[in-house]
């Protein structure tokens, strides 16, 4: 993992709420140490990496 | 220095004086004897002229038409109602200080509500306590006191149990988790706004506003043992394993013999906050993980359970747990997502 940084996203209710409750319920089960949304998305981003790179690439010349 | 010339002149040489110069120069002793100055002899009392003391002219007589009240309508008109004026500025100097007074009490009363209302931080600290109180006796006493000096029959009396109330009621409304007084650090707690460590929420925890309701169900030392607190996690993670949610069904629990309650969030505190100290198992509408709000040695503790997981975010963790503690900042992590996620409802969320 490499340097982490602060960053602020602009959600909707919904969607913050989920994030927050995937945080809680992965927390709760031991498969976070804590219920970190920030983790979640991470390992969102993690998951869908290839696809994001591959978008990248489609748009190069 | 300068010398001046003076000129002394014998009485005799001076010439003779005219009437009005010789009535000047009789001069009179301290007794109010008059001598001459001329020839130093007392010409014994003058008597002082005075004028004969006229008698008041007779008022006219008036006769009073039907209906007038001569002692306000005469008044009024003679005095183009100068003297109602000051009737009525009268009775306003006798009531103001007595009116004023009860309503400065009424006054600091609200707006120290105001303040409770905005900053329930600040309007939970002792120090803004003691200020209100402070003012309230002062403004109180200021009452009784104008009271007794203007003997305000009227406004004094029924103002009393109004304005008592009042103060009686802020006197009471002591912070709850706060030392009242001669306990150990109680005058510097008075001036700590360290909001999270603000409150004595009770078995060594400290926290701020947000868990100000934790302080009205202080852990006891008749509470539950770690291994009790580990036989009932244990339970629960084998009842939710083997019969979900169904808490009827929960037979390892109903076996045991410090026995929790099983409930739902928003009764969780508000209704069973006394049985802490055998457990509190909190059943969501949504999830197949149980909370668990405890009382363990006399400390605060919480844990979730499900999932053939256990894990404890705050106070001991028994055998078989994970300890997810984080004593550092327990306020800001999982214990307050905990709170949220399973919808406990606090004393605090039941008055909004």
């Amino acid at each position: 993992m490499g340097n982490l940084v602060t960053t602020s996203l602009v959600l909707t209710d919904d969607q913050q709420r989920l994030l927050k409750n995937v945080a809680a319920v992965r927390m709760m089960r031991g498969q976070q140490q804590t219920a970190s949304v920030s983790e979640v998305v991470r390992d969102l981003i993690e998951r869908n990496a290839p696809a994001l790179q591959a978008e990248i690439e489609g748009a190069k010349k | 220095m300068t010398e001046h010339a003076r000129q002394i002149i014998a009485a005799e040489e001076l010439p003779p004086t005219d009437s009005a110069a010789e009535i000047e120069a009789v001069s009179k002793t301290a007794d109010g004897e008059a001598f001459d100055p001329a020839t130093g002899e007392l010409i014994g009392n003058q008597p002082t002229q005075t004028e004969e003391p006229q008698a008041a002219p007779e008022a006219p007589k008036v006769e009073l038409i039907d209906g007038l009240d001569p002692e306000t309508d005469i008044a009024l008109v003679v005095s183009r109602g100068h003297v109602n004026i000051a009737r009525a500025q009268q009775i306003t100097t006798l009531l103001t200080p007595v009116a004023m007074s009860a309503a400065f009490v009424a006054v600091v009363s609200l707006a120290a509500a105001v303040v409770q209302t905005f900053s329930p931080f600040i309007g939970a600290s002792a120090f803004f306590y003691w200020i209100k109180v402070g003012l309230l006796v002062l403004c109180f006493g200021s009452y009784l006191l104008e009271w007794a000096r203007n003997r305000s029959v009227l406004l004094g009396p029924i103002l009393l149990v109004p304005i008592a109330a009042i103060v009686v009621l802020n006197i009471a409304q002591y912070p709850s988790g706060r030392q009242l007084y001669g306990e150990p650090g109680f005058v510097s707690s008075l001036f700590t706004f360290d909001r999270d460590t603000y409150f004595d929420l009770g078995g060594g925890l400290r926290g701020g506003p947000d868990f100000r309701w934790m302080a009205d169900y202080k852990p006891m030392p008749e509470s539950l043992s770690v291994a009790d607190y580990g036989r009932l996690t244990d339970a629960l993670s084998k009842d939710i394993a083997a019969k979900g949610m169904e808490a009827a069904e929960w037979s390892n629990v109903a076996e045991l013999v410090k026995a929790p309650i099983i409930t739902r969030g928003e009764k969780a505190i508000l209704e069973h906050g006394d049985k802490l100290k055998t457990g509190v198992v909190v059943v969501p509408h949504d999830l197949r993980i149980v909370a668990v709000l405890a009382h363990v040695e006399g400390k605060w503790s919480a844990a979730v359970v499900g999932g053939g997981n256990c894990t404890v975010l705050l106070g001991p963790a028994p055998q078989g747990c994970r300890d997810n503690n984080n004593p550092d900042n327990w306020q800001a992590g999982d214990f307050r997502m905990l709170i949220e996620r399973f919808e406990i409802k606090t004393a605090e969320a039941a008055q909004e």
